[in-house]
């Protein structure tokens, strides 16, 4: 199994150079609020820090890139696809399989448990539901106990790793976070860093991060700037 | 969701009620009609008359000599098939004991299913109803009570007692719950005890009394071996009932051999010109359901007005709920689901609640109807069941699904035009 992930992971290395590469992106609500973007490249398996200030347009390009909104102009190439050119179910399937997004609150489907939740997002991504997987990576972020609670069950910090498994489960090539440190404490923040960065390195997976916290500025080479 | 599915269980609940009582009730209406076209009996309400002589429900508007009634029972006239005597005023166990001749059985249909038809006095072949409700078996035998409510305080042990001889088979109508026996076997049962005779409204017992002097006994009713023994020997009535034209009986049921303007003049005649009545069951069968109807129709259109209610509020719940869920709904987007399934997952929510109230509202009008059953059993001598499934309710899941389908249809495309990023920037 290691041997094939490992495999996998190579091959996906080698064949995809740039896991995620956007060309020429604009924004604009309306006439007085628009952005453009500066172009953005990330090496498969590389992980990025996409620093802004609040109102640089961070969120609303963090969904530009994960498919959740069109931009006005321009390209996003995840996997050497543009995403921008999908429309309807086959944008929605790609998300599930190839990204895992990460938001600055926890939230999930109040009525179920967190492994619940976890199978949605297989079942979503039109995976076959895997108990096995779900219970490892919840282990493996340390609330494998709590599995069979409901969401709002959970402390905040339980939710947000609960909310990491849940970007993680379906083993995607990009994990997009928004702001997931933001609310933390120093301690909490550095916790929450290394597990992301930990377990996407794991995934093999290409990691960026949204934020306006300059705390996180000594962990990433690989720094984008927003400027408002 | 709860509110709504009770709502729901609700309306569906009560037009399967109706649906299941005005089905039954007309049904059973329909059979006790058993072809008879006229019934004739006392003077008083026509109502009144046909729901006692073929409904068995009211009570009698008074006796007819045979004297009277006569030119109707005499075999030959030209445009009478059938003419049945009845004879009403005693019960057993609140069960109607019922005085007449075998040509009864042939007007409803009914077949001996067990023993025999009565022949001699004092024999009584029962419905169904009777024999499963009271445990009666062939051999057995009771004394009767006056009037028609049990009580025991009136029960009459001062005559022979009657013996069952035959059980017939059920009728699904009113004969069910009768206990048929010879029309003179009513006036033995009454003739030595004169001040308790037939019919206490339209008594006018002189010959009771007279015969019942003639005994010269007292008519205590602890003396009734003696008392039985005198009435009996006094008395044999081994005659055609036409022998005794100074006798009393209270209706008779008719069966015309064809429907013309002469049957209608005769109906007529008889009402202007007689001290007897004549009422035709369809009419006044109608005129009961016309008076009834009202209130059938304003608990329809009640029960009706209901599921649409609850279909509103499928709608109104459906969406407020979207509201809260919006990021939930969201959030399946982001792990992938398309926005048609979205759509879908609100429409089966829609669909489900529907469902639900139906199989809630359906099990509660079977239930209450067989609760009901009971105090209809008692109270109007029906037997209306639950355990029955009409096509019709069947009709009413597909309106039901329609119901649950349109009201969850905005809400379900409210759900699919959820804009994700929009949702999830509003709401963090």
């Amino acid at each position: 199994m290691q041997v094939y992930l490992a495999l996998h992971y190579w091959l996906r290395k080698i064949l995809i150079e740039n896991m995620l590469q956007s060309r020429g992106l604009t924004f604009s609500y309306d006439k007085h609020r628009s952005f453009s973007f500066p172009d953005i490249e990330c090496k498969t398996g590389e992980q990025c820090l996409l620093l802004g200030e609040s109102g640089s347009g961070k969120t609303t390009l963090l969904h530009v890139l994960g498919g959740l909104r069109k931009p006005t102009a321009g390209s996003v190439m995840v996997q050497e696809q543009d995403i921008t050119k999908m429309t309807g179910a086959a944008l929605d399937r790609f998300r599930g399989r190839h990204i895992g997004i990460i938001f600055q609150q926890s939230h999930f489907v109040t009525s179920l448990t967190i492994r619940e939740n976890l199978q949605l997002a297989q079942k979503f991504a039109n995976l076959p539901v895997d108990d096995e997987k779900i219970l490892q990576i919840l282990n493996r972020l340390n609330i494998g106990d709590r599995s069979e609670a409901k969401p709002q069950r959970l402390s905040v910090g339980e939710q947000q790793r609960a909310s990491i498994c849940r970007a993680l489960i379906n083993g995607p090539d990009l994990i997009l976070a928004d702001e997931p440190t933001s609310a933390l404490d120093d301690s909490n923040c550095e916790e929450v860093v290394n597990l992301l960065q930990d377990q996407a390195a794991r995934e093999g997976a290409t990691l960026m991060i949204v934020t306006h916290d300059t705390r996180l500025k000594t962990r990433f080479s690989h720094q984008i700037e927003l400027h408002s | 969701m709860v509110l709504s599915v009770i709502l729901f269980a609700l309306g569906v609940g009560l037009i399967s009620l109706l649906l299941l009582l005005n089905n039954q009730l007309d049904e059973k209406f329909e059979k006790n009609l058993a072809g008879i076209d006229l019934v004739i009996g006392a003077k008083g309400s026509p109502l009144q008359l046909i729901l006692c002589n073929m409904y068995h429900i009211d009570a009698p508007t008074g006796n007819i000599d045979i004297a009277d009634a006569t030119p109707f029972l005499r075999p030959g006239h030209p445009l009478i098939d059938q003419a049945v005597p009845l004879s009403l005023g005693d019960n057993y166990r609140s069960f109607r004991i019922v005085g007449t001749s075998h040509a009864f059985m042939d007007m409803y249909e009914a077949k001996v299913n067990e023993g025999q038809l009565f022949e001699e006095h004092f024999e009584v072949t029962i419905g169904a109803g009777v024999a499963d409700v009271l445990n009666l078996q062939i051999g057995d035998t009771f004394f009767s009570a006056h009037g028609f409510e049990h009580e025991d305080n009136l029960e009459h042990e001062s005559h022979k007692p009657f013996q069952v001889v035959g059980i017939l088979a059920p009728t699904g109508s009113v004969v069910d719950q009768l206990i048929l026996c010879t029309t003179p076997t009513i006036w033995l049962v009454h003739d030595h005890e004169a001040p308790a005779t037939m019919e206490e409204e339209d008594n006018d017992g002189a010959h009771d009394h007279e015969d019942h002097d003639h005994e010269g006994e007292d008519h205590d009713h602890s003396d009734h071996d003696h008392d039985h023994e005198g009435a009996h020997d006094h008395e044999l009535f081994d005659q055609p009932l036409l022998s005794y034209p100074e006798k009393q009986i209270t209706s008779i049921l008719i069966k015309f051999s064809a429907r013309n303007f002469r049957t209608l003049n005769m109906q007529r005649n008889i009402n202007e010109n007689t001290s007897l009545q004549a009422a035709t069951p369809a009419i006044e069968i109608n005129r009961l359901f016309n008076l009834m109807g009202v209130g059938l129709d304003t608990l329809r259109v009640l029960a009706f007005v209901i599921v649409l209610v609850s279909g509103l509020s499928i709608f109104i719940s459906l969406l407020s709920s979207l509201k809260d869920r919006k990021y939930e709904l969201a959030l399946m987007r982001v792990m992938g689901a398309s926005r048609l399934k979205l759509f879908h997952l609100i429409l089966t929510e829609g669909l489900l609640i529907a469902v639900f109230g139906y199989v809630v509202g359906i099990v509660l009008s079977h239930v209450s109807i067989e609760l009901l059953s009971g105090y209809m059993q008692d109270a109007y001598r029906y037997s209306i069941t639950g355990k029955v499934f009409l096509p019709q309710e069947l009709w009413l899941f597909g309106g039901c699904l329609l119901v649950g389908l349109i009201s969850a249809l905005i809400p379900a495309f409210q759900a699919f035009r959820t804009d994700i990023s929009e949702t999830l920037t509003r709401a963090s």
